[in-house]
Formats: C-alpha cells, sequence, structure tokens
C-alpha cells in the first residue's frame, strides 16, 4: 500500500536527477525580490537608530551638536556628492552591460568602487579631526551610531561591488546574464539614498 | 442559519435543531453564573487601602464578568462540538458539511466583540483618568531607589528646611500624596499592593505616583523591576497612620536623627564631644525627645547609630547576613565570617570602594559603590565602628 | 605521508563539523591577536584584557566556525569569480544520519535539522524551568542563589522564545511550505542552510553564559538597561547570542516570503494557499520589519559596554526609556511571531480533523494581515508602568484592545468550522481544542492587562508570569504539538503512538492548567515575578505550582518517549493517513527527494471536503502521484 504512493517508476523522460523545474508564480525575479526585502530590514535598522537620534535629540531636548563642538558640514556635503556621483557610474556600468559594452562596464564599476572608497576615506579622516569622541555625550554617540551605521553599509556595498569588478574583470555578464550587478547595484543606490537622510537629519537640520 | 446545502449526493450530518442546542445553552448560562460567583468568591486582592484600590477593584471584577462570558462562550461551543460531533464508529469516511462562510455570521462575531472591548476601554480611560488625579492639597514625597534598598523624603514643616530622608514610610489617612521617584543606580519599581499602584523609578528622570490611602495600617512596598541580585529582598513598608502620628513620627525622627550626624565617632574625630543642640541642618523642636538630653558620643553610641544605618538607610542587612542586627541577606558575603579579624581600614575600603577586595564566589560590581556619596562622613565612621565592633570575635 | 595521516588532513580540510570546529579555534586566537594588536598600538594597558578578547571572539570564532562548515563555500567560489561547481544535488536529501549534521541544502533536511535542534531547546529550557520551581517550592533561598535564580529565568526565557518556539515554527514550516505550494526546495536553499546553522551558535552562546567570569546574564530576557550595560560579561553573550538567532530568523523570513511569492504552483493563487502559508507569510513579513530593532537595541547594549558609548547614560543625555521602546518595538510583533505561525497549523489541523472546509477562508486570512499591521502600533503597552509619557497609554491602550477582534474572528471561525463536522478526535486535534481553550484565557488575561489602570497594579506580577505561560504554553506550544504530531508521518514516514499522544495531551493540560492557573492569583495578592524568595503568605500555593509544574516535565517526557521510539520503530505511515487535500499530503511519506517529479496544477481551494470529488491539486501523468478527492467515497486511511 505504501508503494503505490511512491512516485519512482519509470517514465521516460525522468532520468534527470534534479528538482522538477519550479513554476513561476510572479513577473518579479526571486534574487531581486530577495534584495528589496532585505532593504526594507535594513531601513528598519536605520529606522532603530533615527528613533535613537529621536530621543536623544528631541525627547531629551539637548542642544544639537554638543557644546563646544562643531560638525563639519561642509566636508559631509563634499562627500554626499562624491556618493551621489558613484551613483551615477554605478548606473553608467549598468547601462554598458545591457548594451555589450564591456569597457564601459569596466570603467563605470572600478570608478563607482573608487568613489566608494573616496567616501569612506573622508569619513574617516573627518572622524580622525573631529575633536569629540561617542563617549563625551549623547549628541556624539547618535553622530558616531548613525553614521558609522551608514560607513558599515558603505563597506558592505563596497565589498559586494569588489566581487561584480572581481567577475567583471573576469568576462562574466552580458547584455541578457547581468542580474548580479542589478543586485547589489540596488542595495548601493539604497546606501545611497540612506546617507542623503542620514547627512539631513545629522549635519544639516 | 447556515447557507442553503445543495449536495445531497454524499450523506452529511443532519443540521443541528434548536433543540439539540437548548441544554448547551442552559448549560452553559449555569457556567457563566458558576464561573462569575467563583470570580467573586476568590479572594484576589490583599486589603483595599486606597481611593485608587477601590476603583480599580471595580474595573477587575467588571473585567471577570466579561472574561468569563467570553470564555464561557467559546468552551461551550468547542465542548458541544467534541461531545456532539465526534467520529462515530461508521463515520470513517463521513465528511462535514462543505459550509464555506456566512457573512451574517462573521459581521455578528466582528460586531460583538467590538462593542465590548468598546465599552471597557471607555470605562478603563475613565478610571484611569480619576486613579490619575491630583487632588487639592497633595502632599509631595520623594522615594529613593537603590539596589537593594528603599528611602523617603519628606517635606520639611519647617518652611525652607531640607528634605527629611528616613527608611520608613508614614503616610496620612486621606491625605492625597504624590510620590516622586528617583534612582541613583538601576530601574527599580515602586509597588504598593494594597494601593493598587506602581510605578519605576528611572534613572535620568523623576517619575511620579498618586495615591490617596484610606486605610490605617501597614502595609508591604515591593521593588516589581529586576534590579540585580538583592531584588528579591528590595522590601520596605507603609505605615498609614492619623494625621497626629505622623506629626508625632516626623518630628521624633528628627529629633532622633540628630544624634549620629551630630556626633563625630570617637575614633576619628579629635572633638570629641560637640553638644547635640548646635547640630546643624535641623531645625525641629526638640525639646521634649530624648535626643535633647542624650548622652556625649561614646563608642556604644556610635555603634548604634551604625546598626541603625546597617538596617535602615544603606540597607547593608538585605544583602548580608549579620547575626547582631538580625539580617540574612545572602547577596553578599556573610559579614559575621568574611569580616572576623579584619581591621578597620578593611572595612572601610569594603564599603568605599566594594571592587577593592572581593571575596571568592562572589562577582565584583553587585555592591552598589556610592557609598562614599549617599552616606555622609559621620555615617560611614558609624559604620565601620559598629562592624568592627560586632566582628571582632 | 602515510596514508593514515593523509586521510587525517583530507578530513580535517573538508567542510564539516570537524574543520568548522578548528576554524572556531582559529577565531579565537584571531581575536586573540587582533586585541593584542590594537591595544599594543594605541597603548592600551593592560595589552591583554580578557573582557575585549571574549567579545571578539564571540564574533569571530561563529564567523570562522560557519567558514570551516563549508556555509560559505559556494558564495566565495561565486565571489572569486571561479566557474561554481556544477549542482550536483550531492548536499541534497539525507542519506543516513550524519547527513543531518552537515550543511545540507534539502528544505526537508533542514526542517528537520531545525525542528530536532529547537525540541533539544524545549528540553534545556524546561530543564531550567524545573529548576526555578524546586527553587520556589518553598519560601526563603534553598537551592540556588539569587545570582543564579536569575541567571535562570533569563535562560529559561530566551531558549525557549530565541531558540525552540521561533525556530521550530521556521522548522516545521520549512519542511511542509515548499510542499504545501508545490515548489521543489526554498528559493535560497544555501541561505536556508546558513539559516539553520546559526541556531546552534546562538544555542550554544546562551547557555555557555554559564561559565563566564560573574555567571551568566541575569536581566531577563527583556535585558532592561542601565541592569545590562553595568552587568558582568555573561550579559554580552546574551547580547550577541539574540544578533545570531535575529539573523538566522530574518535570513528564513526572507526566504519564505521569496518563496511564496515566486514559486508557487500552476494555479495556485493567493487565495488558494492554505492557510499555514499565509500564516508563515504574515509572520515572516512580520520578521522581516521588526527584527531589526532587537538587533538594533543589542547593538545599542554592546556599544554602550564595549566602547564607552551612551545611549543610555542618563547622565550624558542619553535616554533610559529609549532601551525599552526599542526593544517592544520588536518584542511585541515578537509574541505574533510566536503565534501566527501556530494559528495555521490549528487552521490545517481543524480543517482536516473536522472534514470541513474552513469557515470564512478570506476573512481568515485577512486577519492574519490585520494582527500584522496592528502588532506594529501597541508596543507600550509593557511600558504602562515605566515611566512613560502618560499620554500614550491610552492611545496604545485601545490599539492594543483592537487586536481582540481579529484574533476573536479567527477563534469563532475555527469554532464554526468545528460544527457540524465529523471530528476526529485524536492527538493533535486534542491539542488544536486544547489550543482553542488555553488561548482564549491568555488571550483574555492579555485584554485585561491591557486596561492600564488593571496593570498598573499587576505588572510585573505573577499575573504576567500567568499570561506569558498561557499564550506561550496554551497558546504556542499547544500549536507546535499539534503540529509535531499532526505531521510526524510526513515527516518520519512512521505513525506515532496515538495512546502516548492521548496520555501526553491529558496530563499536559490538567499539570498546565494547575501550573499556571493560581499564578493569576498569586499575582494579584502580591506576588512580584523574577524573584528568588517570597512572602510566607504565597508558600502554599507556590508548592502546588511547584508539584504540578514537576507533572508537565515528566508529561513531556512522555512526548520524548513517543516521539524517538515512533521513528524508530513505529508502523510506516501512508502517503496520505488524514485523506486531507493539501499537497503536502499527496506525496510519499517521508517525500521523495525533489518532492515532485512534476510540478502539480492547483485546480481549486485547499479544503474542499465535504465536496464531492474535489481535489486541490492535480498531477500530470495517470501513473504520478495520486491526489485523493475529498468526499465520502475517499479510500481510508491504513487499509
Ligand atoms: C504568544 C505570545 C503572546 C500573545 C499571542 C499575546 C497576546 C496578547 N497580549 Fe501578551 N504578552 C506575552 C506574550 C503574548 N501575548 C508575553 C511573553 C508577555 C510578557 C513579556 C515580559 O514582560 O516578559 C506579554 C505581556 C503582555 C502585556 C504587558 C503586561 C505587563 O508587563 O504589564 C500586555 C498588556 O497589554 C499584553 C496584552 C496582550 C493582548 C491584548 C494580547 C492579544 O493579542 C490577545 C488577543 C486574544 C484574545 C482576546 C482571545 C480570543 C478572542 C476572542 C474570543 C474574542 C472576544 C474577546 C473579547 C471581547 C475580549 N501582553
Ligand atoms: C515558550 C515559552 C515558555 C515555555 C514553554 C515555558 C515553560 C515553563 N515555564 Fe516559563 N517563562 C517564559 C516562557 C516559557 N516558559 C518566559 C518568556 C518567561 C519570562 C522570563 C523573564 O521574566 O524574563 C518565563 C518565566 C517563568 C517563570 C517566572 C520566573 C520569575 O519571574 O521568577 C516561571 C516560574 O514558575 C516559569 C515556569 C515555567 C514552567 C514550570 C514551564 C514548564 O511548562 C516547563 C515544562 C518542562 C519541560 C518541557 C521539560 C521537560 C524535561 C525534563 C524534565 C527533563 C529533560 C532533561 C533533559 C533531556 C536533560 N517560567
Ligand atoms: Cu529594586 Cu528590584
Ligand atoms: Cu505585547
Amino acid at each position: 500500500m505504501e508503494a503505490a504512493a511512491i512516485p519512482h517508476d519509470s517514465h521516460g523522460h525522468e532520468e534527470h536527477h534534479g528538482p522538477p523545474e519550479a513554476n513561476r508564480s510572479s513577473r518579479i525575479e526571486p534574487q531581486l525580490l530577495g534584495m528589496l526585502l532585505f532593504i526594507i530590514s535594513e531601513i528598519m535598522i536605520f529606522g532603530a537608530f533615527f528613533t535613537a537620534y529621536f530621543f536623544i535629540r528631541v525627547v531629551q531636548g539637548d542642544p544639537w551638536p554638543a557644546p563646544g563642538t562643531t560638525i563639519p558640514v561642509g566636508v559631509a556635503a563634499f562627500n554626499t556628492c562624491i556618493l551621489l556621483s558613484s551613483s551615477v557610474t554605478l548606473h553608467w556600468a549598468e547601462t554598458s552591460i545591457k548594451n555589450n559594452n564591456r569597457a564601459g562596464l569596466k570603467a563605470g564599476i572600478l570608478s563607482t568602487l573608487f568613489l566608494g572608497m573616496t567616501f569612506l576615506f573622508v569619513q574617516i579622516n573627518e572622524y580622525v579631526h573631529l575633536g569629540f569622541a561617542p563617549k563625551d555625550s549623547a549628541q556624539g554617540t547618535i553622530f558616531y551610531g548613525l553614521t558609522g551605521l551608514h560607513g558599515a553599509h558603505v563597506f558592505v556595498g563596497l565589498t559586494l561591488l569588489s566581487i561584480v569588478t572581481i567577475r567583471s574583470f573576469k568576462g562574466h555578464y552580458s547584455p541578457e546574464q547581468h542580474r548580479g550587478i542589478e543586485v547589489p547595484g540596488i542595495y548601493w543606490h539604497f546606501v545611497d539614498v540612506m546617507w542623503i537622510v542620514v547627512f539631513f537629519a545629522v549635519y544639516v537640520l | 442559519m447556515y447557507e442553503q446545502e445543495t449536495e445531497h449526493e454524499t450523506p452529511h450530518r443532519p443540521p443541528v435543531k434548536r433543540r439539540d442546542i437548548l441544554p448547551a445553552v442552559v448549560i452553559a448560562l449555569i457556567s457563566i453564573a458558576g464561573g462569575i460567583v467563583i470570580g467573586f468568591a476568590i479572594p484576589w486582592f490583599p486589603a483595599q487601602a486606597s481611593t485608587q484600590a477601590k476603583k480599580i477593584d471595580t474595573l477587575w471584577y467588571v473585567l471577570v464578568v466579561f472574561g468569563v462570558v467570553v470564555f464561557v462562550a467559546v468552551e461551550t461551543v468547542v465542548l458541544y462540538a467534541a461531545y456532539k460531533f465526534r467520529m462515530k464508529p461508521g463515520e470513517e469516511n463521513l465528511d462535514g458539511p462543505p459550509i464555506h462562510g456566512n457573512t451574517r455570521l462573521e459581521i455578528i462575531w466582528t460586531a460583538i466583540p467590538s462593542a465590548i472591548i468598546a465599552g471597557l476601554v471607555v470605562y478603563a480611560a475613565v478610571v484611569l483618568q480619576e486613579i490619575d488625579k491630583h487632588p487639592k492639597g497633595e502632599l509631595q514625597m520623594q522615594v529613593y531607589a537603590q539596589q537593594f534598598a528603599w528611602s523617603f523624603g519628606y517635606p520639611n514643616p519647617t518652611p525652607g528646611g531640607k528634605t527629611i530622608v528616613s527608611d520608613d514610610l508614614y503616610v496620612v489617612k486621606g491625605q492625597p500624596v504624590d510620590f516622586r521617584l528617583h534612582t541613583s543606580d538601576v530601574l527599580h519599581g515602586f509597588w504598593i499592593p494594597a494601593f493598587r499602584v506602581q510605578e519605576d523609578a528611572v534613572p535620568g528622570i523623576i517619575t511620579s505616583l498618586q495615591v490617596t490611602p484610606t486605610r490605617l495600617g501597614s502595609y508591604d512596598i515591593i521593588c516589581t523591576e529586576l534590579c540585580g541580585l538583592g531584588h528579591s529582598l528590595m522590601r520596605s513598608t507603609v505605615h498609614v497612620v492619623t494625621a497626629a502620628q505622623y506629626k508625632a513620627f516626623l518630628s521624633n525622627f528628627v529629633a532622633a536623627r540628630t544624634i549620629p550626624g551630630a556626633t563625630p565617632p570617637a575614633a576619628t574625630a579629635p572633638v570629641a564631644s560637640t553638644p547635640a543642640t548646635t547640630t546643624p541642618g535641623t531645625t525641629a523642636p526638640s525639646a521634649t525627645t530624648p535626643a535633647a538630653t542624650a548622652p556625649a558620643a561614646t563608642q556604644a553610641s556610635v555603634a548604634a547609630a551604625g546598626k541603625a544605618i546597617f538596617t535602615g538607610s544603606a540597607g547593608c542587612g538585605s544583602c548580608h547576613t549579620l547575626a547582631d542586627a538580625q539580617t540574612t541577606g545572602a547577596v553578599g558575603p556573610n559579614l559575621n565570617k568574611f569580616l572576623k579579624g579584619k581591621s578597620q581600614t578593611f572595612i572601610r575600603t569594603s564599603i568605599v570602594d566594594p571592587n577593592a577586595y572581593v571575596e571568592k564566589g562572589f562577582a565584583a560590581n553587585i555592591m552598589p559603590g556610592n557609598f562614599k556619596s549617599t552616606l555622609s562622613t559621620d555615617q560611614i565612621n558609624a559604620l565601620v565602628t559598629y562592624l568592627a565592633k560586632v566582628t571582632a570575635k | 605521508m602515510t596514508p593514515g595521516a593523509k586521510l587525517m588532513f583530507a578530513r580535517l580540510r573538508a567542510p564539516g563539523l570537524l574543520r568548522g570546529g578548528w576554524f572556531a579555534i582559529l577565531g579565537v586566537l584571531f581575536a586573540m591577536g587582533l586585541d593584542c594588536l590594537i591595544r599594543g598600538v594605541s597603548f592600551y594597558h593592560p595589552t591583554i584584557d580578557d573582557n575585549a578578547i571574549l567579545q571578539v571572539a564571540l564574533i569571530a570564532a561563529p564567523m570562522f566556525f560557519l567558514v570551516g562548515l563549508g556555509a560559505f563555500d559556494y558564495w566565495f567560489y561565486w565571489a572569486a569569480g571561479k566557474p561554481t561547481r556544477p549542482e550536483d544535488h550531492s548536499s541534497h536529501g539525507a542519506k543516513t544520519w550524519k547527513d543531518y549534521f552537515r550543511v545540507n541544502t534539502d528544505h526537508k533536511v533542514i526542517g528537520i535539522q531545525y525542528t530536532v535542534h529547537s525540541f533539544i531547546y524545549l528540553l534545556i529550557g524546561g530543564l531550567f524551568a524545573m529548576l526555578m520551581r524546586a527553587e520556589l517550592a518553598q519560601p526563603g533561598a534553598k537551592f540556588v542563589d539569587a545570582n543564579t535564580y536569575n541567571g535562570l529565568f533569563s535562560i529559561h526565557a530566551t531558549t525557549l522564545i530565541f531558540l525552540f518556539v521561533i525556530p521550530v515554527f521556521a522548522g516545521l514550516a520549512n519542511f511542509v511550505l515548499p510542499l504545501m505550494i508545490g515548489a521543489p526546495d526554498m528559493a535560497f536553499p544555501r541561505l536556508n542552510a546558513l539559516s539553520f546553522w546559526l541556531l546552534p551558535i546562538a544555542g550554544i552562546m546562551m547557555l555557555g553564559s554559564f561559565f563566564a567570569p560573574g555567571g551568566s546574564f541575569a536581566s531577563g530576557w527583556t535585558a532592561y538597561v542601565p541592569l545590562s550595560t553595568s552587568a558582568p560579561i555573561g550579559q554580552v553573550f546574551f547580547t550577541l547570542g539574540v544578533q545570531f538567532a535575529g539573523a538566522s530568523s530574518i535570513a528564513t523570513a526572507l526566504n519564505f516570503l521569496v518563496t511564496i511569492i515566486t514559486m508557487r504552483a500552476p494555479g495556485m493563487s493567493f487565495f488558494r494557499m492554505p492557510l499555514l502559508v499565509w500564516a508563515n507569510f504574515s509572520t515572516s513579513l512580520l520578521v522581516v520589519i521588526a527584527t531589526p530593532f532587537i538587533a538594533a537595541s543589542q547593538f545599542f547594549v554592546l556599544l554602550d559596554r564595549a566602547l564607552g558609548f551612551n545611549f543610555f547614560e542618563a547622565g550624558k543625555g542619553g535616554d533610559v526609556l529609549l532601551y525599552q521602546h526599542v526593544f517592544w518595538f520588536y518584542s511585541h510583533p515578537a509574541v505574533y511571531i510566536m503565534m501566527l505561525p501556530g494559528f495555521g497549523i490549528i487552521s490545517e489541523v481543524i480543517a482536516v480533523k473536522s472534514r470541513k472546509p474552513i469557515f470564512g477562508y478570506r476573512m481568515m486570512a485577512f486577519s492574519l494581515l490585520a494582527i500584522v499591521a496592528l502588532g506594529f502600533t501597541v508596543w507600550a503597552h509593557h511600558m504602562f508602568t515605566a515611566g512613560i509619557q502618560p499620554w500614550i497609554r491610552v492611545p496604545m491602550m485601545i490599539t492594543t484592545c483592537i487586536i481582540a477582534v481579529p484574533t476573536g474572528i479567527k477563534i469563532f471561525s475555527w469554532l464554526a468550522t468545528l460544527w457540524r463536522g465529523v471530528l476526529h478526535l485524536d492527538t493533535p486535534m486534542l491539542f488544536a481544542l486544547g489550543f482553542l481553550t488555553m488561548f482564549t484565557l491568555g488571550g483574555i488575561s492579555g485584554v485585561m492587562l491591557a486596561m492600564v489602570p488593571f496593570d498598573i497594579d499587576v505588572s510585573k506580577t505573577y499575573f504576567i508570569v500567568a499570561h506569558i505561560h498561557y499564550v506561550l504554553f496554551g497558546g504556542s506550544l499547544f500549536t507546535i504539538f499539534a503540529g509535531v504530531y499532526y505531521w510526524f508521518p510526513k515527516m518520519t514516514g512512521r505513525m506515532y503512538d496515538e495512546r502516548l499522544g492521548k496520555i501526553h495531551f491529558w496530563t499536559t493540560f490538567i499539570g498546565f492548567n494547575m501550573t499556571f492557573g493560581p499564578m493569576h492569583i498569586i499575582g494579584i495578592q502580591g506576588m512580584p515575578r523574577r524573584v528568588a524568595d517570597y512572602a510566607a503568605q504565597f508558600a502554599t500555593w507556590n508548592l502546588i505550582i511547584s508539584i504540578a509544574s514537576f507533572g508537565i516535565g515528566l508529561s513531556t517526557l512522555v512526548f520524548v518517549y513517543n516521539m524517538v521510539v515512533s521513528w524508530r520503530g513505529g508502523p510506516r505511515a501512508v502517503g496520505n493517513p488524514y485523506r486531507a487535500l493539501t499537497l503536502e499530503w499527496q506525496v510519499s511519506s517521508p517525500p521523495p527527494i525533489f518532492n515532485f517529479d512534476h510540478i502539480p496544477t492547483v485546480v481549486g481551494g485547499p479544503y474542499e471536503y465535504g465536496v464531492p470529488g474535489a481535489v486541490h491539486g492535480v498531477f500530470k501523468g495517470g501513473s504520478d502521484v495520486q491526489t485523493t478527492p475529498a468526499g465520502s467515497h475517499a479510500v481510508p486511511a491504513g487499509e
């Protein structure tokens, strides 16, 4: 009786030893959807840090920045431009591969990588010269908290981009097959947009 | 009641007749009545000793009534179904009727609970507003929490006088009190079950709690917020007294307190005896209190003061066992054992800097490190003298 | 080199637990090195700091372990742009028990790994409860000291929440969900494997805290600051352990969402999905949105502790209540993360065991989504007495109470499903009915707690402990038992022992009520929670509670015995012993290695019991799997 249920009798086409092809019940690609959902989680992480920002800055109502400290808006604005332009170069890389322009892909991805690293470098340099530390005040804490969290995301983004770079130079991707650029690309654009929010919250407002 | 069935090929269960449900309904009504009786008979609450308690207790009984009704309703259907619709021999292959839903029923069971909770929420909001009221003539009192003891600040009857801090809490029957909660370390929860109210003491902010005691007696104060090793032992008592008793307590207390604070222990102070009447900071009328006639500081009275601090304001006894003070705390080392033969310097260091030496088997950072600031030098001296005396042998 | 040595080296280099082990040791060494380097370069003293090393090691060693285990092998190849190994499905399916100790990408293997691993933590967490009850049997410190006691209930709750209830639901769904929607596997099988292997790390870390200098973490599962920021180093084991459990949770949730959205069988529209799938869809939404908040709350604690940040340092402008807001913004939704999958299980069990379609299917699905949405608006009901701004309380009381409405819709729809059904009162169904009973009580006490004036009295007393267990034990755990019994034939290919199952149910049900019922009373009478010692007036009740709780412990042993013995030697199960319609029952028990030869086509709703000839899915080719039609002419079980 139990044998009846076991489906391993001989069918001509059943010689394959893999799973059946899954049905695609949605037009959206799994990888893309996964990344979008992951970005929701990431937004919530930032949300939690912004909650801390709200409590420290609004609920506690202490002056911003902490008395006796300054926050270099100019440097950050410059850095914002750098990060924004990296989104443009990344877009350039993506359009290039869609048009089968490998040189454009390589140039675009390399310049994105370079711009991202510059951003991180400027950020670290800013930390060194700020003159206050997280342990000095809650304002310092949340300043480093938010910018540091974002910096960590830039780092993750750069890691993903360097994988893309390696693979681009090894000849991967084609006009038909470029999801491997698109998915990290979305992440990178997200990191960019998030920076604008952080920039306004921390430096401008 | 249900939608018309169109399938008749399969032998389904026949619809349930009203006659069959009747017994179940009767049993349910009886259970509701019984449930409510039990709900009212259980001795839920400790003594009811505040205006707040009265309102909250009434709210609870209302909640019990609705809770019983909802629960019995659900349970009746579960039990009735389990009894009536259980599979009987020969029904192994039978299926139930394919009923997919019924809009009217679904609306009903959305609407009725909505109505119940709407009513309850409005009622609870009204109760909340009443118990939170600040009545006229409210007395503001301070509650100081620290690991693992309570102390209380009374407004000084003398205008401009400093807050009077005691380890005992006395409140006046009928006198609304506004407690202001402070903590010097972690979160603590200030709960008086007889008053039915609690609130956390939070570092960095001052929280508050209103209550109007209505019944004379002594009631427990319990710390409800996990605050470390001594959390279970962080207890105290509130005494609800008459206005006259309150006044007497306050003046006695002020008078009595002038002694240890004013008399530097002989061991450390060069000036051995200062007249008690010149005590700074206290303006209590003390002519008739025993304090005025107290003898000059002797080793013995200093030690007595130390004992009072040990069992009282410093709260040492909640963590440490000390036979002389009849304390049995088990959080920290047993002082009878571990202080035996130790020098006064060692004892002093252990109080003001507990991590300097941590006994084997005990963890650092448990004992509060702030006694240096919460106790006056005199008090620490008294404590050291006392401890050295009672643990010497 | 001798062949023996060669073999040993090969073993050490091959991905697996062995390589994971020595990689973990490398991780500790790495932490030491990093610490000495950084402190040496910046002239900190002392250069070697145990606490710093420990904290770095707690992050590094698990990462190294995962690399050693081989969880990342594929991705490393991919990242380096090397040609990835062609998928030979060698890491698919389990041929021997050893395959359960490897990185395996088969959702069914992972499902069993998850479930069994979680149940081990039920026993551990339950054992801690037994120790707690032993201490509480009499007033006074009798059995353990205050530090150990605080550690016991902290780890009791942490393991049961983060290592039992949340993952066991993920495990059961891992096994049956792809089958139910007609998918050959999850969308990201390698991520799925990684999610599982994060769990033992979290578990070992939390239990390991007992060996930390200064004792285990002892600030409750809520780990409120500033107690947790000033506690001994054992606290970090919680702070970091939760990160691993949380990462696992998020990864699984992403996987479920993508699988449900993109891999349903043809014909399976959203409103033809079984309610278990709906429940996990809703739960996964909660996880993806809420879990980052607990991660953040523990990051804050870690930064405050390790690097001197001031998130919670009142003296420096930090905010103590911030922690509670962030923590509960996760942990309230977390209670629904621990309940909604159970609702799904109950829907499956009740429909099949009453032989009737679920009453009000669409409202069942919508009420899940309503609970998800409302769940984010109620967090401050845990903070009514925490010193929050008074105006927050009434709005939160209202939103909290509103949740009773969609939950009520579910309860009443289940009741209506029972009505006029043919109730098979076997073990899964008994647990389902037990769940209806106990969860209703727990929900009612929840609504009572939502009433601010009442909560001001009983918050943080044993009344809360009663509520916790009525919803988590009477609610979640009962649904877990129902689900495990229900799918036991599918997962193991064997039948469990019905008689032992019934004994388990009745002893648990009675023991449970005797243990947790009286807690309502002593709570209101004045016994606070989280105390190792209590006033003498509560002695009688506590003794009764302790004795009854040992009864639950024994009844759990009956369950364990039944599972182990039936798995090893129970009678073989047929593919569809319950004449169920959902797809997982249309394949053999246990299911074939790739689930289906052909993806089935779904032609109707999942619960069309009583509709003659109705089927949920059809399979291509006559000799393929037979689907069971509903109606009274179906082939009876086991004949
Ligand atoms: C599975 C887990 C789970 C679930 C599902 C719930 C469900 C609910 N909980 Fe519970 N809760 C916990 C787990 C859970 N809880 C835990 C672990 C804690 C303690 C945390 C800690 O401090 O350690 C806690 C604490 C807790 C508190 C804080 C108490 C305090 O600390 O002071 C409150 C207060 O509002 C509350 C309320 C509710 C409500 C209103 C529901 C509702 O969702 C319940 C809804 C269900 C029903 C109401 C029953 C069915 C409905 C009907 C039959 C319809 C008719 C009903 C009516 C008209 C009332 N819970
Ligand atoms: C799913 C969640 C869950 C479950 C199943 C349980 C199960 C149990 N819980 Fe738990 N409990 C919580 C979640 C849970 N609890 C939470 C969240 C808290 C709050 C913690 C806090 O304040 O931070 C809590 C707190 C809590 C307290 C209050 C502690 C305090 O505040 O001081 C108590 C006290 O009695 C208690 C008791 C029990 C008992 C007796 C069981 C029993 O049902 C356990 C039954 C026993 C077993 C299932 C094990 C059986 C096995 C054996 C006996 C031997 C096997 C051994 C080996 C194989 C080695 N629990
Ligand atoms: Cu103070 Cu608990
Ligand atoms: Cu909640």
